[in-house]
């Protein structure tokens, strides 16, 4: 294993958001100790500051101390600072969506580990949830370049494979993705279908216009 | 006080040097009137290398003995297996071992080297010797794998070749240590970088020797061979391995020539006295002059009065961190001159802040204007 995921913690910037006492201090002195930028944040401001990658908080049973909602931007990770264990308390640690968690009375040791694992958690979790939006677009352009496959095939009577082609030579050709092209179709078929004079002028020339296709004659 | 090392068994001769170092030190504290006007008792348990049983001594000193400080314990399973026990009943141990850092406990002053104070100023000495193919090899625990990952790390950031990285029982069947032997010779690396502990360390020395591999060819670099392992092994042709500590014995000062001498006035004539013995002593005078500024044995108050402490030891002045529990002390490179002692070939200028979560391992880099000027 390389020093890595512990050359992170130099310099990181790790809030503490919990009422100031011996253990918290505590806390903030071994943050510094293992190299974090640590401060702490009291009373509980009424949103995250944007400037922290670490945030620790209080988990009262009423909910965690600060509403969580990160600034845009900024996306820290979140480790709950657990007192009570009874079943609100806890629900409320679910509820905060925390990568971690320590508890208190607050010893040194764990601090390290839940540090390192909430970075690991908040990293995986991030790439995941990218690949989720990504598989997600990647659905919904599938569907749609279906779509704009079948009306071309129907207004200009192509094949479905040279429908396809001639959406993926225009993404090629105007640097656009295939979704793009093929959303752009969609909507100006929608269009030019809804409109009054849909009837006077041929869809297929709406297509052609979308899509600035030399003049070409149907098979 | 509470003193737990080990006379026997595998970590039989740095504990012996830890325990001698330690003794002489509350003999002296007695001998000047005590602390505060009362002597220091120490209780010795002799653990025997066994981890059970310092965990069963640490147990009875801080129950049944009533004893709340204990100087003690070297390698870093043994003072992970009494610190329960300590942070259970509040007691305070003083950890004089150097060991692989990333620990604090509130319970826990340490008073050994952190890596930044041995691991970084070895491959800086060992670099500038243009030494780039390294081969690891340690005992299987924590404190090799420990140390090899940061000596890897280093290696490799610096455009060195790690040639392979080898771990053997703490206590190595039969064979073992001959077959690390062939390892050596088979892959002719620059230097053999050794995390052994104990009797195995010895016995690698020894059949080092035997072998014939020339120091001078393929060093052995450690942070723990003292002179009291070099002494054991009692062989010339150890001439030219290197380790890097906090102290050695042939330091050229008064405090220093005052130690060895007191330490082999009461010990023997002829006795080794290595990194351990300094390191002990240090510890247990620390706790004497905490205890002088606490006035009392409450483990808070101590620990208090301890941090920032600071005593002219014999390896010069050292002093407690006011944060993180470890000790300010002062790097050396020392090379074994085959009979009785280092040859001191590199020190730091000052005392060099411990830091245990190499934090300011970044400020390493300057062992890439060593790697620059090996190359020029």
């Amino acid at each position: 294993m390389s020093l890595d995921p512990l050359r992170e913690l130099r310099g990181m910037r790790v809030l503490v958001i919990h009422p100031a006492d011996h253990e918290i201090d505590e806390l903030v002195r071994h943050l510094r100790r293992i190299g974090c930028q640590a401060r702490l944040l009291w009373p509980a401001p009424p949103a995250l500051p944007p400037d922290a990658d670490v945030v620790f908080f209080a988990i009262c049973p009423t909910g965690p101390a600060v509403v969580l909602q990160p600034a845009p931007g900024a996306e820290p990770s979140l480790i709950a600072i657990v007192d009570y264990e009874n079943p609100t308390a806890l629900k409320s640690l679910l509820d905060s969506n925390a990568h971690c968690f320590i508890n208190k009375p607050i010893r040194p040791s764990g601090i390290l580990s839940s540090l390192v694992m909430a970075r690991a958690l908040h990293g995986y979790q991030g790439r995941l949830l990218a690949k989720v939006a990504k598989l997600e677009e990647t659905l919904r352009s599938r569907r749609e370049i279906e779509r704009a496959t079948r009306i071309l095939m129907e207004v200009k009577g192509l094949s479905e494979d040279r429908a396809y082609q001639l959406i993926r030579q225009q993404a090629t050709a105007q640097r656009l993705t295939v979704g793009v092209v093929a959303r752009s179709i969609i909507t100006a078929h929608r269009v030019f279908e809804d409109s009054p004079e849909a009837g006077r002028r041929s869809a297929s020339d709406t297509a052609t216009s979308v899509l600035r296709l030399p003049a070409r004659k149907s098979p | 006080m509470g003193v737990l090392f080990s006379r026997s068994g595998l970590m039989e001769i740095p504990e012996t040097q830890h325990l001698q170092g330690a003794l002489l030190a509350i003999e002296e504290v007695n001998a000047a009137g005590g602390v505060l006007g009362r002597p220091i008792e120490a209780i010795h348990y002799d653990p025997r290398s066994d981890l059970g049983l310092y965990r069963q001594f640490a147990d009875r000193l801080l129950t049944e003995d009533a004893v709340s400080v204990i100087i003690g314990c070297c390698t870093s399973l043994s003072r992970k297996v009494v610190l329960p026990s300590l942070e259970r009943r509040n007691g305070l141990l003083w950890y004089p071992d150097l060991y692989e850092g990333f620990e604090y406990s509130p319970n826990v002053i340490y008073t050994g080297a952190a890596p930044n104070q041995n691991s970084l100023p070895l491959a800086r000495y060992l670099f500038r010797r243009g030494a780039r193919r390294f081969l690891l090899i340690g005992s299987d625990y924590i404190y090799p794998r420990e140390s090899n990952r940061v000596m890897r790390d280093l290696i490799e950031r610096h455009g060195g070749e790690v040639t392979e990285e080898i771990y053997v029982p703490m206590e190595p069947p039969a064979g073992a240590l001959d077959r690390l032997l062939a390892r050596v010779q088979a892959l002719r690396p620059d230097v053999v970088f050794s995390t052994l502990v104990g009797h195995s360390s010895r016995r690698f020395l020894a059949g080092y020797a035997d072998a014939g591999i020339d120091p001078a060819d393929i060093p052995i670099a450690s942070h723990n061979i003292s002179e009291a392992e070099f002494v054991a092994v009692g062989r010339a042709e150890c001439a030219g391995h290197i380790t890097a500590a906090p102290y050695f014995s042939s330091i050229e000062s008064g405090a220093n020539h005052r130690f060895v001498g007191a330490f082999r006035r009461r010990f023997g004539a002829d006795v080794p006295v290595g990194q351990y013995a300094g390191s002990g002593y240090c510890a247990a005078r620390l706790f004497a002059a905490a205890l002088e500024r606490a006035g009392e044995m409450d483990t808070q108050r101590m620990v208090q009065c301890a941090r920032g402490l600071e005593m002219d030891a014999p390896q010069g002045r050292i002093a407690i961190d006011a944060d993180n529990n470890h000790t300010w002390l002062t790097p050396r490179i020392g090379v074994w001159n085959g009979l009785d002692a280092f040859d001191v070939v590199w020190e730091a200028e000052q005392p060099v802040q411990p830091d245990p979560w190499l934090v300011t391992y970044g400020g390493l880099e300057d062992l890439s204007d060593v790697v620059q000027a090996a190359i020029e």
